[in-house]
């Protein structure tokens, strides 16, 4: 589990911030998601998270399992 | 085993002369694209997302980032690219706070933001902070690139320097950000093409990928670093540090790479770049420059390289074990492009605040933008003999290097927080940043010399070394309590004072950036069209066009060269001023606004609604 802590601090504390910064987003109208466009924006920024999320998480089995 | 590192030879110094004065000729080119200020400092807004992305990862790159994140994969393994792969945390603040109303308030600089959303002495401290920072940093990257290359080209370390100056400092003079954006994509591509070419013979050289891997140890494998430990290289501290502190202040505290989105087309096309930076580029450009550390911790595995060898060295160690002749002179020209287009980028930053935020608004005001364009010429160079000027001090005087990193440190997490309050939170009042910029600062400074006071903030690390790597959390915590307590007890800005300069105002900015309505519900079509001139004051589209771009009168669009490959070089921004009968694939436009787009009468021209 320890090989897990860096990964889980970094999704849950930094996907806190990178959620409350695109919230105040939506919430104050920068994003408007009944566009297209803006949705569209919505949903590659909340991308990025879920890419690096998969990203990091399975390069970490990778390394746990002795890189193989 | 082979203990020695090669010098360059005659065909890596006429690789490096060959791409020196490739890159002279490349940049000093564009100066023809160079009319004003606008022109100089921001690329005339023109740029399309790839060329912005491209050459923003040139400038992220360093002179000293190949020697410094080869000797962290080196100690620490795959888990060096962290550093490189956590900018997807600053992707919303950016994308839906700083840059687009930057972009659309026409905002030039971070203390003219300062000063338009709070007050002028806060517009003083943050110019003068930046300032010093940025002047120290260029000559912190012509010093550690004199470091790096003097021993392996054999050549005086003053005479690279002034020669690696002397090349920058013409081809910004002539041509600006124009030029520093052209060279930067070029040299984007030198450093991950030699970067990618050191790891596919560094791989051959140990006997294949799944060796190296089994070479490297256990802890070595892993993306990221353990939680708390080891105190230098720990994963809780560079979250801190890195993901947030210093990726906030590389993409919203530094000029030049604000000046370097404030050059593309659109905000759109901003937020494509910044994509593309974070999701495709930064992994390619962490691969790239620390992949020598990590060959080398797999060539001291395989009893390829000593096991007591310098970390630091290791970049060159490595250079030297794999390359041959000429693809060495590429790996030298590459640590050289990636100084280059750091330089280039801070020296053109420097000239716009000189310019900006000093020279027109205190010292000489209202005169021709020639005369202001002329002022940001003589800056530029002044600002690279100001940072050759720094290098001998800095050799000779290794606590002044030391003192400007200790510098940005103590002042970057109370920035950062200023600005992220300023766009993000309209009741942050003016004193709170003052108050927060100064006392923020301060406590950072105090917890160099007393650094128990970061105790409670260490998330258990061990406090040898000082807790430095939580100095940015400590920094961060102290100056959001300061800003927030004190803009409870003071006045806040009247909301009128405060239109599209907060996110609560966005759609201000927007009509500020237009002068009207903005029209941006809906995006049509980029149109192909053909040129025709008219004495109008904007352009004219056939009613047909109208429909398909889903654009009206008054609307600011975008007409380019339609070839892509110039990524806008050859293009404008006008305005929509009426619709023509004469048939649907016709633009019409002045002489005056087809001679500022470059544009020739047998190409075809592309246009895009904006806004």
């Amino acid at each position: 589990m320890q090989h897990w802590y860096s990964f889980i601090y970094l999704y849950l504390v930094g996907g806190i911030l990178f959620g409350l910064a695109l919230f105040l987003g939506v919430k104050k109208g920068v994003l408007r998601l009944k566009l297209k466009h803006d949705r569209a924006v919505f949903f590659c920024i909340l991308g990025a998270y879920v890419f690096y999320f998969l990203f990091q998480g399975i390069w970490n089995i990778w390394a746990i399992s002795g890189g193989r | 085993m082979n203990d020695t590192v090669v010098r360059a030879t005659g065909l890596d110094f006429a690789v490096i002369i060959v791409y020196f004065l490739g890159i002279l000729g490349f940049g000093a080119w564009f100066s023809r694209y160079t009319k004003s200020t606008k022109d100089f400092f921001f690329g005339g807004q023109r740029f399309s997302w790839w060329l912005i992305a491209m050459s923003c990862v040139a400038t992220v790159v360093g002179s000293y980032s190949f020697m410094k994140y080869s000797a962290a994969g080196f100690k620490y393994g795959l888990a060096s690219s962290m550093t490189y792969l956590n900018d997807w945390l600053i992707l919303p603040f950016f994308i839906v706070g700083w840059f687009p109303i930057i972009y659309f308030m026409r905002v030039t600089s971070i203390p003219e933001y300062f000063e338009k959303r709070f007050d002028v002495r806060t517009r003083i401290v943050s110019l003068v902070l930046i300032l010093v920072y940025m002047i120290g940093y260029v000559g912190i990257n012509f010093y550690t690139l004199g470091v790096a290359l003097q021993p392996l080209l054999g050549v005086n370390f003053y005479v690279i320097v002034i020669g690696i100056a002397i090349i920058s400092a013409i081809y910004m003079h002539a041509g600006g950000q124009t030029s520093v954006i052209m060279t930067d994509l070029v040299q984007g591509f030198v450093l991950l093409a030699a970067g990618f070419t050191l790891l596919y013979l560094g791989v051959k050289y140990v006997g294949g990928l799944d060796k190296l891997v089994d070479a490297l140890p256990f802890l070595h494998r892993f993306p990221l670093a353990q939680f708390n430990t080891p105190p230098k290289f720990n994963f809780v501290g560079i979250f801190w540090q890195d993901a947030l502190a210093s990726s906030v202040a590389f993409y919203f505290m530094n000029q030049g790479v604000m000046m370097r989105f404030m050059s593309v087309k659109s905000p759109r096309d901003g937020y494509k770049a910044m994509f593309f930076v974070v999701i495709v580029l930064m992994p390619l450009a962490s691969l790239a420059i620390a992949n020598s550390g990590w060959l080398g911790r797999g060539m001291v595995g395989l009893g390829l390289l000593p096991e007591g060898i310098d970390p630091n060295q290791i970049f060159i160690r490595v250079a030297s074990l794999v390359a041959m002749p000429g693809v060495f002179g590429l790996i030298l020209a590459a640590l050289t492009a990636a100084l280059m287009s750091t330089i280039d980028t801070l020296i053109t930053a420097i000239s716009a605040l000189f310019v900006n935020d000093i020279w027109r608004p205190f010292v000489v005001k209202n005169r021709e933008d020639k005369y202001y364009l002329k002022v940001a010429r003589i800056t530029a160079i002044a600002a690279a003999v100001i940072g050759v000027l720094l290098v001998p001090i800095y050799a000779q005087e290794k606590s002044i290097y030391i003192a400007h990193g200790k510098f940005i440190a103590t002042i970057t997490p109370a920035m950062i927080v200023v600005i992220l309050l300023s766009v993000f939170w309209k009741r942050f009042t003016p004193t709170a940043a003052f108050v927060t910029l100064v006392c923020g600062s301060v406590l950072v400074g105090i917890s160099a010399f007393v650094p128990d006071i970061i105790k409670p903030f260490s998330h258990g690390i061990d406090s040898t070394g000082g807790f430095k790597f939580m100095r940015a959390f400590f920094g961060i915590i102290m100056s959001v309590g300061i800003g927030v307590i004190v803009s409870f007890f003071t006045k806040p800005k009247a909301d009128a004072e405060l239109v599209g300069l907060t996110i609560d105002t966005f759609h201000d900015a927007k009509r500020f950036y237009k002068g009207g309505e903005p029209n941006d519900e809906v995006y049509g079509k980029k149109l192909r069209l053909k040129v025709g001139i008219k004495e109008i004051d904007g352009i004219e589209l056939s009613s047909d066009a109208l429909s398909k771009m889903k654009t009206r009168v008054g609307d600011i669009i975008y007409v380019a060269d339609a070839r892509w490959y110039f990524g806008g070089l050859r293009s404008v921004h006008t305005r929509l001023v009426g619709v023509h009968q004469d048939g649907h694939d016709t633009i019409y436009m002045n002489k005056e606004t087809f001679e500022d787009g470059h544009f020739r009468m047998d190409k075809n021209i592309l246009a895009e609604k904006i806004i």
